[in-house]
């Protein structure tokens, strides 16, 4: 088991390598280069050069990306931002926790609201309880979150004014976010755990519960439950990730300073260093959650555990 | 025996659509993606571009009219015809990123999945790309290459190849062991022959509802693009871009805003659903 978490972890330094060069070589195709642009339009072409020269944007690419890696990984430093010559790393641990709370806010929503009324369509299928809650679902499941996000902000801060409409103070002002962000997760989630849980009631092993007089409620509760949600966990993990992530337009609509704003404002200010920062954050804590979920993944689900037992370090 | 083998090509493409006629919801999905479609691509023609540009200062905000059947926008547009022409655009994104990851990232599951030797690479090259969150992935690639409709597409396209590669992969993976493909390579198929003729037909089903599946997927994501400032630029009407613009008129033109939110969500639902019955078509066993 210990082998498989050591290979695991080993395997996310490759992919945070090959991560963080393509968003560099990316950045660096772009046309235009920070000097001109922090400078703005009257600046002499010496004066950009000059700048130029200070930020350390006239080295070769490779020799610009070499020095940036060397200095995440000896001091963990992920350098300056063009634009406001603060630290990077200052940024990130400020900008983090609302990113990740908004995330985590909107997990834990999905899963209050997704898991149970999805174990419930599945045990009532072809009931008023299965399809009401199926339509819904469908319906939530398709709505673009920045648009949800902009009707719960029409209807509950311009037309109620019960919520703020923008800002991070207060546990108050991530409502919203978390509304939009997590109902459309909490409606896919719903139609995973229902499809999870219906192929797991047509197994041979539910119907010999079923058969050898196991009262009904046992054989939900114990016999098929516990079996349906192993792949549950899994979804949660990848989603939670890629919440983060696609918080964009939520975090756009409402001005929350995470780090997808932190992404966005760096491209169009070309400041590479806040792009990069927060993207191998980003990609970084992705991959750690996913790891994190296959290796509960593995001690939860006998079989694969079963696996690597035999190499048990 | 030729009757026989014809008889059964006739019954395959008609069983599934058997099949999916039996499934309500999915029939219900395809007739209003069937009018979304007419609405978006053919009522355009009939309508100049003109009105989709044409502004009008003192005739903005105006109410639903005969005129203006979903009244004007905040430069005094038609706003019926920037619906119907942005509704045109945000699918040919989410259609042409389709197709396009479908392509790249198909082709490269099955190589990946045919031969042993470009599994590894290409596998990790793919794990790299999806440990990327693909709205950044997309945002990344739309600022290094300029945002306008290819690049765009293009962006979004790379966004999903890891998805379409992953799904491909274990669907041939499924089939190249098969002994029909063993007694295909026994008889000297080339190897092309195999993946064309042998392997491609046998996991068509699951590209064809991954595909459908992954379409609003991308449409999702191009909407988001352009809300964010990132994807389609104004005055070029596209659903995200127009509630981007409508977010700043909230207060005085809520319709602006409910509209093309709508177009969204109706075009996702009806993708989904189809998908779903092509689902529970193609494989009866998987219907839930």
């Amino acid at each position: 088991m210990l082998k498989y978490v050591l290979k695991r972890v080993l395997f996310m330094i490759p992919i945070l390598f090959g991560v963080s060069f393509l968003v560099f070589a990316i950045l660096s195709f772009t046309p235009g280069d920070p000097a001109s642009i922090i400078l703005g339009n009257g600046a002499t072409q010496e004066a950009i050069d000059q700048l130029n020269h200070e930020l350390g944007y006239d080295l070769p690419f490779l020799q610009r990306y070499f020095i940036y890696v060397k200095d995440i990984v000896t001091k963990f430093d992920f350098g300056f931002s063009y634009r406001t010559r603060l630290p990077i790393t200052n940024e990130l641990m400020a900008r983090l926790p609302i990113s990740f709370r908004l995330a985590f806010l909107s997990i834990l929503l999905a899963c209050l609201f997704g898991i149970p009324i999805g174990i419930l369509t599945a045990v009532k299928q072809y009931t008023i309880l299965d399809t009401a809650p199926t339509i819904v679902a469908l319906i939530f499941a398709a709505l673009p979150t920045f648009w949800l996000g902009m009707l719960l902000l029409y209807a509950f801060s311009l037309k109620l004014g019960i919520f703020p409409s923008y800002g991070a103070t207060t546990w108050v002002h991530f409502i919203l976010p978390m509304l939009g962000l997590g109902l459309p997760e909490a409606a896919t989630m719903m139609r995973f755990t229902r499809s999870s849980m219906l192929e797991t009631i047509r197994q041979d092993y539910i119907r010999t519960a079923r058969s050898k007089g196991a009262p009904e409620r046992r054989v939900i509760w114990k016999h098929a439950l516990k079996n349906a949600l192993i792949p549950i966990v899994t979804i949660v993990g990848i989603d939670f990730a890629a919440l983060m992530g696609d918080a964009c337009g939520t975090e756009v609509l409402y001005s929350l300073p995470g780090l997808c704003t932190m992404i966005i404002n760096g491209i169009r200010q070309k400041d590479v260093p806040s792009v990069m920062g927060a993207t191998l954050l980003l990609t970084a804590l992705c991959s750690l959650v996913v790891l994190l979920v296959d290796i509960i993944y593995a001690f939860i689900d006998p079989r694969i555990k079963a696996k690597y037992s035999g190499s048990r370090g | 025996m030729t009757e026989e083998i014809v008889f059964r090509k006739q019954s395959g493409a008609k069983e599934i659509w058997r099949r999916f006629k039996k499934n309500k919801s999915a029939v219900v999905g395809l007739v209003l993606f069937a009018v979304m479609l007419v609405a978006c691509f053919i009522v355009p023609l009939l309508i100049p571009y003109s009105r989709v540009t044409q502004q009008s200062i003192r005739n903005k905000f105006a109410p639903p009219s005969i005129e203006h059947l979903a009244g004007t926008d905040h430069f005094g547009r038609d706003e019926m015809a920037r619906l119907l022409y942005g509704g045109r655009m945000t699918m040919s994104v989410g259609f042409l990123a389709a197709t396009l990851s479908l392509l790249v990232g198909g082709s490269l599951g099955m190589l990946a999945s045919f031969y042993d030797k470009a599994d590894n690479l290409i596998m990790r090259c793919i794990d790299v790309l999806a440990s990327m969150p693909p709205v950044l992935m997309a945002l990344a690639i739309v600022s290094a290459l300029g945002a306008n409709l290819r690049n765009v597409i293009i962006a979004i396209a790379v966004s999903r190849i890891p998805a379409f590669c992953r799904v491909v992969r274990a669907a041939v993976l499924g089939i190249v062991d098969q002994e029909y493909i063993e007694a295909a390579r026994a008889g000297g198929t080339s190897d092309f022959r195999i993946l064309t003729r042998h392997v491609l037909p046998n996991c068509l089903g699951t590209i064809i509802v991954q595909t459908t599946m992954n379409i609003s997927l991308l449409m999702l994501t191009a909407a988001s693009l352009s809300f964010i400032g990132m994807g389609i630029q104004p005055p070029a009407p596209e659903w995200g871009s127009m509630l981007s613009e409508a977010r700043e008129y909230m207060r005085s033109a809520p319709l602006l805003m409910f509209l093309p939110g709508i177009g969204i969500a109706l075009v996702t639902t009806e993708l989904n659903l189809i998908g779903d019955g092509l689902r529970d078509a193609f494989d009866p066993r998987l219907k839930t």
